[in-house]
């Protein structure tokens, strides 16, 4: 096992353990996270990108877009996504409470090497994207989209019906 | 030259009325015009020619516009305004500080190389930096990073970008994740 696999697995122990139970109020945000390799490199936009075809034409000028990975999970406020990119970095997003306006707070941290890129807060309504993009990888730039797809208010929500704070991300094909 | 002629007097007169003679010449003419009618009225003739001459240039002079003909030579006058980089070059000249001009071109030139590469480096593919926005449905409330971030917000999306090349750990001197934040 690598430094850098080790070094992920001792962050991923640090989060399961640091992180709190659920929440008490059961509140649960849906949220969608979509790696995606651009670079300029061809000419190929990846069919499954779907609905983020238009925010990425609008944003970026690269050429090619390949979906990496996707997950979908739904996690409590309080609990945690974790989401693991290529190149020894993980996102980690954290629902921290619903606003009277709908959004959920959040905090998103970018770790690289079990070190933080990027720890960010913010407000995500319902349909918007938070974007996090420019680590490198192959001849391209990973950019991570996050998504609440949908809220959920799910009040006393038991503990045990909560997801595993982990999933192992399904890795799509390239 | 007490015995001086009325012809060699006559060759002296203009230069005796111009006090051009010597001494001893002014002398002589003067002690011969004073006894001869002839040389004295000539020195009469030089001078009335003399007056007519002078009070016709002084009214000539009175005619012309001096106003004009300094506005037509003042900017002949003016110092020429040289370039900074001459300037520049004559400051550093004056303070022996000459070989320091390449020097100060290559900061320039340099300085100017890397606001152009940094403002490359954010994104050369992202379109276009700005603030974030206030009324999209995505807002930041607070960023944290070693790395130069650019935020870029369009309709329901917000970018934030990264710009890290980590190399390795040595480049990265966040320190490593405190957990207990997130709780």
């Amino acid at each position: 096992m690598s430094l850098r696999a080790v070094t992920g697995c001792a962050v991923l122990a640090a989060v399961a353990c640091a992180v709190p139970e659920l929440s008490e109020a059961g509140e649960m945000v849906a949220l969608r996270v979509n790696c995606v390799l651009a670079s300029n490199s061809g000419q190929e936009f990846d069919q499954r990108l779907g609905e983020l075809k238009p925010r990425l034409n609008r944003l970026f000028r690269y050429t090619s877009y390949n979906l990496v990975k996707e997950k979908r999970e739904k996690v409590t406020v309080g609990g945690k996504l974790m989401f693991e990119v290529p190149g020894g970095r993980y996102l980690i997003v954290l629902p921290k409470q619903f606003s009277n306006d709908g959004s959920v707070q959040m905090k998103v941290v970018l770790l690289e090497n079990g070190r933080p890129i990027v720890n960010t807060d913010i407000s995500l309504k319902k349909s918007a994207t938070f974007m996090v993009g420019g680590p490198q990888h192959n001849d391209g730039a990973l950019i991570l989209a996050i998504a609440a797809d949908d809220v959920v208010d799910e009040p006393n929500v038991p503990a045990a019906a909560a997801p595993p704070a982990a999933q192992p991300a399904a890795v799509a094909p390239k | 030259m007490i015995n001086t002629t009325c012809r060699e007097v006559h060759n002296l007169l203009e230069l005796f009325f111009d006090s051009e003679l010597e001494p001893r010449q002014m002398r002589a003419v003067a002690l011969h015009s004073a006894t001869c009618p002839s040389c004295e009225e000539e020195l009469r003739q030089l001078e009335r020619l003399q007056d007519l001459v002078s009070r016709s240039v002084n009214e000539r002079v009175d005619e012309v516009e001096l106003g004009q003909i300094w506005s037509g030579i003042e900017h002949r006058l003016r110092p020429r305004r040289t370039p900074w980089t001459q300037r520049a070059r004559d400051w550093m000249s004056e303070r022996e500080l000459g070989w320091a001009w390449p020097a100060f071109g290559a900061m320039a030139a340099a300085a100017a190389a890397a606001v152009i590469a940094f403002s490359f480096s954010q994104s050369p593919t992202v379109k276009s930096i700005e603030t974030a926005l206030v009324d999209n449905p995505v807002s930041v409330h607070e960023i944290s990073s070693d790395s130069h971030v650019a935020l870029l917000g369009e309709a329901d999306t917000l970018l934030l970008w990264v710009d890290h090349e980590l190399a390795g750990d040595a480049t990265n001197t966040a320190e490593p994740v405190n957990f207990e934040e997130f709780e």
